[in-house]
């Protein structure tokens, strides 16, 4: 008995890992345009036209990689129509961003008949996942083996960008200009920094990042395409960016509670729970986040007017993060 | 202040700029459209053709647009209301659910009544509802300062999902279909039908009174001014001795109260019981939303553009079943016409240059 809740919930970390790789492959994309400035609330569109198009991609050619790059280059451009609209053109980036959430879902569903032949929801038994993982030695022991080997491939990328950003970001001049144009665009552009071409640097990145986010969810996790498929990860990814602080390790460390919510909502719907309720959790539990975020900064606002020290460098996201009650055009 | 308003009406650089980028909106929308329409293999004049006879092409077609926009205008205005606050009110699609099946259940133990109190009460039942499922998000904002936009979205998911819960287990009309449902509301909660061979029923009237009575609040009464200021400068209004906090709460009261009433509206007009997913699948809430933001939160706008809207969609419709193109066409036009008005305040600067250089 002990031995079986022991692989239970070996089982129940390595879901955890499935499950919350999507929503930090989107938060990382938020977290590079939290960090210009530009409060991205285009994640959870963009990942739906990554998770179509990998499946298209996949559907096509047979080839799960080829699906991959369908997926990172149909978010990327989409992420190019926002960039215009928002950088150029001066466009409110909120309006742009649900513009292209509803897009996404008009798009995807108007293209399935078409494409697929089908409504509602695509599935193939044909179609192949992403190549999964296996680490030669580690693969073979006992429990490390099914915690640290076996994943998708998107996987183990998703944790190198979290060092890759977290280097770039406070290590590198590519970085500090980045969180410049975030933060002081004036004072960036007046030493010669690029800001249109940072935040259209940023936009583009978080494309492949939502491409690929899209992908895990419809050619890893499972091998087919569902209308809305996403169901609100964009805007879960958006509160992980918040809750950490726009900090690559602070976004790990948001998306795996939120990925440890739907493993927990996978088990609990097996358990037979009503699964309305089990599906809500991981809504639930992001909204209750935000009000610790929310009571987190007010804390920390009242601290710094108590002790007058100044903001230390890096540890506060942009200023548009907080940006709630922003008026209509 | 009225005269000064009257003449900045009359500014043609004013109508230009107002008018101007809506057209423009919804000219290169359809452009874009016709596109997706070729790429279905199909003549976008024969589309457009069939969606405009299926919108507007026979009486029976008209009463089915304005059923249609019924939802979509009540919700619509309720969302500008919030807009014009300040409050940007993402959730009304989870109001608008919350407010059906609140009609749907106190509709559905009013049969003892007489129809001039079963049907406000299942109304105000719905009212009550939506605008309860508003104030929480508006509460916590004001509260804790947690952003609005994000957990209005977040609280649309958690409705679809409680809504559905309720209605597939304690609710459930057991004699019904394979699609979770309420039972049927007895006919003395139901909006009288007013043209016999449509659906058009008595909720119609809710098009001309819910704005009227919106645009009096905000222009005639203290409260309605309050609600401006806020929206307008929330600095100021407080300088000015306006709780602003008290006013976003009270906004979100009143746009979840619209919310909830288009809600009731299709419960107890068109549908006559809550059926899972059928506000979410059918997109009312968020059809609202783009006539909000295509009329600038103008309340009698908003509802002239939720008619046309409306119209789109029905026509949607009768194109879908007449040529190849899918209904969904529509969502990409509506799409396509968020993204022109997210540049809408660019626009208009651009236009007005123009015009002061000539």
């Amino acid at each position: 008995m002990d031995a079986l809740v022991g692989v239970l919930d070996v089982a129940l970390v390595a879901s955890t890992i499935r499950l919350f790789t999507p929503i930090l492959l989107a938060g990382l994309g938020g977290l590079v345009t939290a960090r210009v400035g530009i409060f991205n609330i285009a994640l959870e569109g963009l990942m739906l036209f990554g998770a179509f198009f990998a499946v298209v991609g996949t559907a096509w050619t047979g080839q799960p990689l080829v699906g991959l790059v369908f997926a990172v280059v149909a978010a990327v451009l989409v992420s190019l129509i926002f960039a215009v609209v928002v950088v150029d053109l001066g466009g409110d980036a909120i309006v742009a961003g649900l513009a292209v959430n509803m897009l996404a879902l008009g798009a995807t569903t108007y293209l399935m008949l078409p494409l697929f032949g089908v409504e509602g929801s695509f599935y193939d038994p044909t179609l192949q996942r992403l190549p999964q993982v296996t680490i030669p030695v580690v693969g073979a022991m006992p429990i490390v083996g099914s915690l640290l080997s076996g994943y998708s491939i998107l996987v183990y990328v998703a944790f190198a960008l979290v060092v890759v950003l977290q280097v770039l970001l406070f290590r590198h001049p590519l970085g500090i200009r980045i969180r410049a144009v975030g933060e002081q665009p004036l004072a960036a552009a007046s030493v010669g920094v690029s800001v249109r071409g940072l935040r259209y640097l940023a936009i583009v990145v978080c494309g492949i990042m939502c491409g690929l986010a899209g992908a895990e969810l419809s050619i890893s996790l499972v091998t087919q395409f569902v209308i809305g498929m996403t169901a609100g990860r964009g805007f879960i990814a958006l509160v992980a960016v918040m809750f950490g602080r726009a900090h690559p390790l602070g976004v790990l460390a948001a998306s795996l509670i939120f990925g440890f919510m739907y493993a927990l909502t996978l088990r609990l719907q097996g358990a037979g729970s009503a699964p309305q309720f089990v599906a809500m959790l991981p809504y639930l539990v992001t909204i209750a986040v935000l009000v610790a975020v929310a009571i987190r900064q007010r804390r920390a606002q009242a601290n710094r007017a108590r002790t007058a020290i100044d903001d230390q460098a890096g540890i506060g996201p942009p200023a548009v993060v907080g940006s709630a009650g922003v008026p209509p055009p | 202040m009225i005269a000064s308003r009257s003449a900045r009406w009359l500014d043609p650089r004013r109508i230009l700029g107002g008018v101007l980028v809506p057209v423009l909106a919804l000219a290169l929308a359809f452009l874009l459209g016709a596109i997706a329409i070729v790429a279905a293999g199909a003549s976008p004049i024969e589309a457009y053709g069939e969606l405009i006879r299926g919108a507007v092409g026979s009486p029976q077609n008209v009463a089915a647009t304005l059923v249609r926009s019924i939802p979509i205008a009540v919700a619509g205005v309720g969302l500008a209301v919030a807009f014009r606050a300040g409050a940007f009110n993402l959730g009304g699609e989870g109001q608008m659910i919350l407010g059906a099946l609140a009609t749907a259940v106190v509709a559905g133990v009013s049969g003892g009544l007489p129809a001039v109190v079963a049907i406000p009460l299942a109304l105000a039942a719905g009212m009550a509802a939506g605008a309860a499922w508003a104030i929480l998000p508006a509460w916590l904002q004001v509260k804790v300062e947690v952003p609005l936009l994000i957990i209005t979205l977040l609280l649309n998911y958690v409705a679809i999902l409680l809504a559905s819960y309720l209605v597939t287990y304690p609710l459930r009309d057991l004699t019904g279909a394979a699609v979770p449902q309420t039972a049927t509301i007895p006919a003395n909660a139901s909006l009288p039908i007013l043209i016999g061979g449509t659906r058009l029923h008595l909720g119609v009237i809710a098009v001309v009174l819910v704005p009227l009575a919106v645009l009096w609040l905000q222009r005639r009464t203290v409260l309605g001014y309050e609600l401006r200021m806020t929206g307008a400068n929330p600095e100021f209004a407080a300088y000015g001795g306006i709780r602003t906090g008290r006013m976003t709460i009270t906004a979100m009261g009143l746009s979840g109260g619209l919310c909830g009433l288009a809600g009731a509206l299709l419960v107890a007009g068109l549908n006559h019981r809550f059926i899972d997913q059928s506000i979410n699948g059918g997109g009312y809430a968020w059809t609202g939303f783009i006539a909000a933001l295509l009329a600038a939160a103008n309340p009698i706008l908003t509802v002239f553009a939720g008619i046309f809207l409306a119209a789109l969609d029905v026509g949607a419709a009768g194109m879908a079943r007449n040529t190849d193109v899918p209904l969904q066409l529509i969502d990409v036009v509506q799409a396509a016409v968020i993204f022109v008005l997210a540049v809408r305040i660019t626009l208009r600067e651009f236009i007005a240059r123009r015009l002061a250089r000539r």
